[in-house]
């Protein structure tokens, strides 16, 4: 616990008054930032269930609504409103939900360049919006005084952060090997001219080398032949 | 469109999605990691009385330490010996004094120079005022004058005049001088506000460690309380002027001062009576209570305590319930935790303004406590309850229970008690949980003052090596630091280690025995647990078992070499070489 308590000791922090006590442990990330790992990490799950990464970005009305969840983390976020531990969950959820529903998506179009193997339909919307009012049931009854879910919520937690980290990783190299492949590129272009005029130079030089003693040597023949047939 | 202007614009909006959503989890996670709670200056570090290990209720020594919590440094401000006592210190709340009590040792057992009795003196500079500026507080000279020296407040003000005729209508009134004392945390500054005569004995002497004064919320005024026979009365002084009054009569050590700075609260304990006197003398409330809250309830506790919007008075109850009276209808309204038995050691948080309290341990309760006691916080509007973290107790010694307080700011617990250490024997220790950690620190040594210095320090090799005794066997290593020997040994078939020293005092080698491995680190690393001299190592071992008190009176007297005879032949061990 101590190592996971030292991950999130960079990412969190780690106020203890403001941190869910779950069945007598402490979680080792504050109210607010439980919520957004464990969004995160719910809302991975969801997506991999439903193969939500293969498709293209949400349609337009999920996307407003993940926006208008990302705008409303300032008011929160910075203490504007704070109303209390369950609406620090609530935004956190609400947050993180926003974030890992735009980018596992963008991340895997972008890997793909541009390519996706479906597009969102009515029922994959349908079942974006029961999960959505899930989540936002979750302060309701969270946290269950359960050394289970504790447990469970650090999962949730760490995939959550392994997601972004996963998604991060997968851009990166995706760009890495564009950019090797843009250098490699542009090295060929710069390469070819001289390339080309060597290339050209030897045809050229052994063409004419060949031919000239080909030239030669039909006229050795022609003169043997001559000879011969004179 | 084609597909792949299809695909370019898919991979242009996927981009703004990416950077988006990370941007905003980047920034956020900054917000989070850049802005960690603030810890208050009376939450970083503690100021504590501490007496020395084993003498039980009659202490021979008091000294009030300054410990820093994040840094381990820990800064003498006070100390007594002999029959001086010092109370309990207050913080106060911008962080900058500490107040105590502090009754000088009697001229007869005085060991130290004593300052001038009956007058207000300092020591150091004052920061940030001139000593011409000072006002001149002289304690009164005439007896009567000294024992009621306040200005009347109280109402009514006939209850002040009755208290002091029950006093000065008897001849053999057993009086002494009690200072109030304040004090820079880094003990550079040092002023008696107030010498003042109490009414008591020596048994009242005593009982000024479970005591401590109080500060008005704008630190201008200390509030203190004077004992008058079974009594006291609650008065207070006005650090700039030096003018006292008197407020209230109360049975509570510790007056409990409204956030507003208006009111003081303190209890009447053979009227179950709160009383809410304000400061300037203009009212006075009774509120007669069925509490008994003053019953099997250790005196230290601070057994009222205000909302902190300064409406309500909290008094925990003899079945530790939270009353809160409301001093403007008198009405009562009740705080219980639903799920815990007991509210044990409460305090309102500097920061969130709720109530921070222990479950899982009843005061008074008898018996063994129990082994896990969380903090919780109590929401005094909503009184919705949570739990903020558990910890499990450490095994204590059979001599003492333990006292816990809240950190102001409601994050820290402290235990004071006495433990095992790993040899079984008890220590006094300090038990810090922030629900992350526990850190345990030990006292006992800050009362030391080390015997010898670094250069003292000799390494002999041929101390290393397997030794047999009577009933015992002793291997002696090197230690992994410099001049220092890994020490094992087995007595009944059990085995223990101890780091040690190997020092040269005045023409004699003693050996430094830390038992526990830890404490050879710098502020410790010269006051080992157990001395014994090294009598002699070749052909055999000879150790003798020296007390830390004897050892320090031998160095004293001892003008330039120490004669075997001043140490006496007592307590000699005596080792071979095991083959």
């Amino acid at each position: 616990m101590s190592v996971i308590a030292y991950l999130f000791s960079f990412l969190c922090s780690q106020d203890a008054s403001r941190s869910f006590a779950v069945a007598g442990h402490l979680l080792p990330v504050c109210q607010r930032c439980a919520g957004l790992y464990m969004g995160m990490g719910v809302t991975f799950v969801y997506l991999l269930l439903k193969r939500g990464y293969r498709k293209n970005l949400p349609p337009r009305s999920i996307v407003y609504v993940n926006v208008a969840c990302l705008l409303a983390m300032p008011i929160f976020g910075f203490h504007l409103l704070d109303p209390g531990p369950a609406w620090r969950l609530w935004s956190g959820l609400v947050y993180g939900n926003a974030i890992v529903s735009l980018l596992v998506p963008a991340a895997s179009i972008i890997s793909n360049e541009g390519g996706k193997t479906g597009c969102h339909t009515e029922p994959s919307t349908t079942s974006f919006w029961i999960f959505f009012a899930f989540l936002n049931s979750v302060p309701l009854w969270c946290p269950a005084q359960s050394v289970w879910f504790y447990y469970a919520g650090l999962l949730f937690m760490l995939v959550g952060l392994l997601c972004v980290a996963f998604c991060v990783s997968v851009v990166t190299v995706f760009l890495i090997k564009k950019l090797l492949m843009s250098v490699m590129s542009s090295a060929k272009l710069q390469v070819r001219p001289i390339l080309l005029k060597k290339i050209s130079f030897m045809i050229f030089f052994n063409n004419y080398l060949s031919g000239y003693d080909t030239i030669r040597c039909h006229r050795k023949e022609k003169i043997k032949k001559r000879f011969f047939l004179f | 469109m084609n597909t792949q202007e299809n695909k370019t614009v898919g991979c242009r909006k996927a981009w703004i999605a990416f950077v988006a959503a990370s941007s905003c989890l980047l920034i956020y996670v900054m917000a989070c990691v850049m802005s960690p709670a603030g810890w208050s200056p009376d939450s970083s570090k503690i100021a504590i009385l501490v007496t020395p290990p084993g003498e039980g209720d009659n202490p021979k020594e008091f000294a009030i330490f300054v410990y820093d919590t994040a840094t381990g440094a820990r800064t003498l401000l006070d100390e007594v010996k002999a029959d001086g006592v010092l109370s309990a210190p207050a913080w106060s709340p911008d962080g900058k004094w500490i107040a105590y009590y502090k009754v000088e040792p009697s001229p007869s057992e005085q060991v130290g120079p004593s300052s001038e009795p009956n007058a207000a003196v300092s020591i150091g500079e004052r920061p940030g005022n001139t000593p011409e500026d000072k006002p001149d507080r002289s304690a009164p000279s005439t007896p009567a004058e000294q024992l009621f020296s306040e200005e009347n407040q109280m109402l009514p003000s006939f209850m002040f005049e009755l208290a002091e005729e029950q006093v000065k209508d008897k001849n053999d009134v057993e009086t002494f001088d009690v200072k109030l004392v304040t004090a820079t945390p880094d003990g550079k500054y040092k002023e008696t506000l107030q010498v003042m005569k109490w009414v008591g004995g020596d048994d009242d002497r005593k009982s000024m460690v479970c005591m401590r004064p109080t500060w008005s919320p704008d630190c201008k005024r200390l509030f203190y309380v004077r004992a008058i026979k079974d009594e006291s009365y609650t008065a207070s002084i006005d650090i700039a002027t030096g003018t006292t009054y008197a407020h209230l009569l109360g049975s509570v050590a510790t007056p409990a001062v409204s956030p507003d700075g208006k009111w003081v609260a303190s209890y009447l304990e053979d009227d179950d009576t709160l009383v809410a006197s304000r400061i300037d003398g203009s009212v006075c409330k009774y509120f007669k209570l069925d509490l008994e809250i003053g019953d099997d309830r250790p005196p230290m506790l601070d057994i009222t305590f205000w909302s902190r919007d300064s409406r309500k008075i909290l008094v925990v109850d003899k079945d530790s319930v939270l009353h809160g009276i409301d001093i403007a209808s008198g009405q009562t309204e009740l705080y219980k935790d639903p799920d815990a038995n007991s509210i044990a050691y409460p305090v309102i948080s500097s920061t969130d303004k709720r109530l921070y309290y222990l479950v899982g341990f009843r005061t008074g309760e008898e018996g063994p406590p129990p082994q896990t006691i969380s903090l919780k916080r109590m929401d005094l509007q909503g009184k919705g309850t949570r739990t903020i973290f558990t910890f499990r107790m450490p095994e204590l010694s059979d001599e003492g229970g333990g006292v816990f307080s809240i950190s102001p700011n409601g994050k820290i617990v402290l235990l004071r008690a006495i433990i095992k250490d790993e040899s079984g024997e008890g220590k006094s220790a300090l038990i810090f949980w922030d629900g992350k950690t526990q850190k345990i620190v030990k006292t006992d040594r800050w009362l030391l003052k080390p015997l010898y210095g670094d250069s003292n320090l000799i390494f002999e090799e041929k101390l290393i090596g397997k030794w047999r005794g009577e009933d015992s066997r002793i291997t002696i290593a090197k230690g992994t630091q410099e001049k220092t020997y890994k020490l094992t040994w087995v007595e009944e078939d059990k085995e223990h280690h101890a780091v040690a020293n190997l020092i040269r005092l005045k023409g004699v080698t003693f050996l430094g025995v830390f038992l526990d491995e830890s404490l050879v680190e710098p502020g410790s690393h010269l006051l080992p647990d157990v001395f014994m001299r090294v009598a002699q190592i070749e052909p055999k071992l000879l150790l003798q078992t020296i007390e830390y008190d004897k050892l320090a009176e031998v160095l004293e007297k001892a003008a330039e070499s120490i004669r075997p005879e001043d140490i006496g032949a007592e307590n000699i061990a005596e080792f071979e070489r095991a083959k």
